[in-house]
């Protein structure tokens, strides 16, 4: 019976062990749990972008549902875009073939707000919650493309 | 009874060990990687600390000489050798998003290297209010330079010339509310429409709009905006502000490619008298604050403080006038 318990105290601590030091040695990908586009249907110039505005373009072009509810602070209402969608694509044809926007390549605050929103969805938050963080931020600086 | 003794010892070595496990890692530092923006930038770009509480940091560059500082926290920028990691530990007393970056040029892309470091807790939290391009009305990216004649000055306006000049100037050419909206050619035309100033030769009320500009800052507050102009802007637009800084040539053959004016374009010229003369002081500033529109120009607004960016936006206006022998 004691050989049992012991044997039992040992496995158990050992599994504590290992669950503890493999939660924290993981390190998460950034992207990882996001559904990103792939980078090959990327133009040239975004696939020598960095890093982070390739992952804004891929994530872009992969969720308009989310980014088409997120605002842009960049000033950019003022040639017609309407949401943080706009700096990166210009158009899907009926075919979903689609044309990209190279604004954001130049762009400082799109891409921060791109990267938030993909930051704040891996947390869980809800679209408008993510809405009313980039509001929160941003309008510090500019103006809201979106009414 | 032996088998309830065994699960009380198993949670005791849970507790001990969850303990144990947060003691460790709480007192590890999160290391940060640094690679050039084309490579990663900074790894990880997010991070968590709480007000009050120490956050060590051990920063190590993977590639080529980078810096790491944060924007709205009193820290000099910290130098960091390829492969040689640095140890630094941070306390914050207020909560909200505090920006680390690289103020070293290492590629045409190196004001992407940024990252957030979200501060939660108590604390005194500052009421965000609209810029003051916002408030004043004033589109940023309107162009501003079409409404005059081409400016041709026949000398650099001077402060200390203009200070001649001081007791005839009406009073309102000389406040913060008259400074920040108006551009100094703007200020040139109803300063030269003035009767007090008739007698005065148009390189004469240009050294009186030098003289006001140069009102509107300190002498500290202008070595700040020194300091930060060279630590910040001087890679692109160039030590002297001639728009000749390291990557200048390199952006300007990026823009040429940008045949829709998207894209990185060729950084300001600050010595070309039309950028900054026909510039009111509220658009300078809103353009640090804000970036430019996708133009490659990065917003700084994260970074500097709102006194900042007014103290950088006062150095600039130095590209054009003399503020030597002048004071405030």
């Amino acid at each position: 019976m004691i050989s049992k318990t012991r044997k039992l105290l040992f496995f158990s601590l050992i599994a504590v062990l290992l669950t503890t030091a493999i939660s924290a040695c993981s390190t998460q990908n950034k992207t990882s749990d996001l559904n990103m586009a792939p980078m090959s249907q990327m133009p040239a110039e975004v696939q020598s972008a960095p890093v982070t505005v390739r992952e804004a373009y891929q994530f872009a072009a992969a969720n308009p549902d989310v980014m088409k509810n997120i605002p842009c602070y960049c000033g950019c209402g003022d040639i017609g875009h309407t949401s943080n969608y706009s700096c990166y694509v210009s158009g899907v044809d009926d075919k979903g073939k689609v044309t990209f926007d190279n604004h954001a390549l130049g762009c400082s605050i799109c891409v921060d707000i791109t990267q938030d929103a993909m930051r704040l969805l891996k947390e869980g938050k809800t679209v408008p919650e993510i809405k009313a963080y980039v509001d929160a931020t941003y309008s510090k600086y500019g103006t809201s493309n979106m009414p | 009874m032996k088998m309830r003794r065994v699960v009380f010892l198993i949670l005791v070595c849970f507790a001990l060990i969850g303990l144990g496990a947060a003691w460790i890692f709480s007192s590890q530092p999160i290391t940060i990687h640094a690679r050039i923006a084309e490579d990663g930038g900074f790894m990880p770009s997010s991070i968590k600390a709480r007000v009050g509480e120490p956050l060590k940091l051990r920063l190590i560059s993977d590639d080529v000489e980078h810096t790491f500082a944060v924007g709205q926290y009193p820290m000099e920028s910290v130098f960091l050798k390829p492969n040689e990691p640095v140890e630094i530990t941070l306390i914050f007393d207020k909560p909200g998003a505090y920006t680390f970056y690289t103020t070293t040029p290492s590629s045409m892309n190196f004001w992407r290297m940024r990252g957030t470091i979200e501060v939660v807790g108590s604390g005194e939290t500052q009421v965000s209010k609209p810029p003051l391009y916002v408030q004043l009305g004033l589109e940023l990216d309107a162009d501003h330079e079409s409404g005059s004649e081409h400016i041709e000055l026949m000398r650099q306006p001077s402060a200390a010339r203009g200070a001649a000049f001081a007791s005839q100037i009406p009073v309102v050419y000389l406040t913060r509310d008259y400074y920040v909206a108006h551009s100094p050619m703007e200020t040139f035309e109803e300063l030269r429409a003035e009767s007090a100033l008739r007698s005065l030769s148009d390189e004469e009320i240009w050294d009186v709009v030098a003289y006001s500009w140069r009102k509107n800052i300190s002498s500290t507050a202008w070595t700040e905006g020194q300091r930060l102009y060279q630590v910040n802007c001087a890679a692109c637009h160039g030590e002297n502000g001639a728009g000749d800084g390291q990557f200048a040539d390199e952006m300007k053959a990026s823009a040429e490619q940008n045949k829709d004016e998207h894209g990185i374009q060729a950084p300001t010229d600050f010595m070309d008298a039309e950028h900054l003369l026909e510039a009111k002081p509220a658009i300078v500033q809103g353009l640090i604050l804000r970036g430019g529109m996708g133009t490659g120009m990065p917003m700084w607004g994260s970074i500097f403080t709102e006194e900042q960016t007014w103290n950088l936006t006062a150095y600039l206006y130095s590209f054009q006038f003399e503020y030597q022998g002048a004071t405030q």
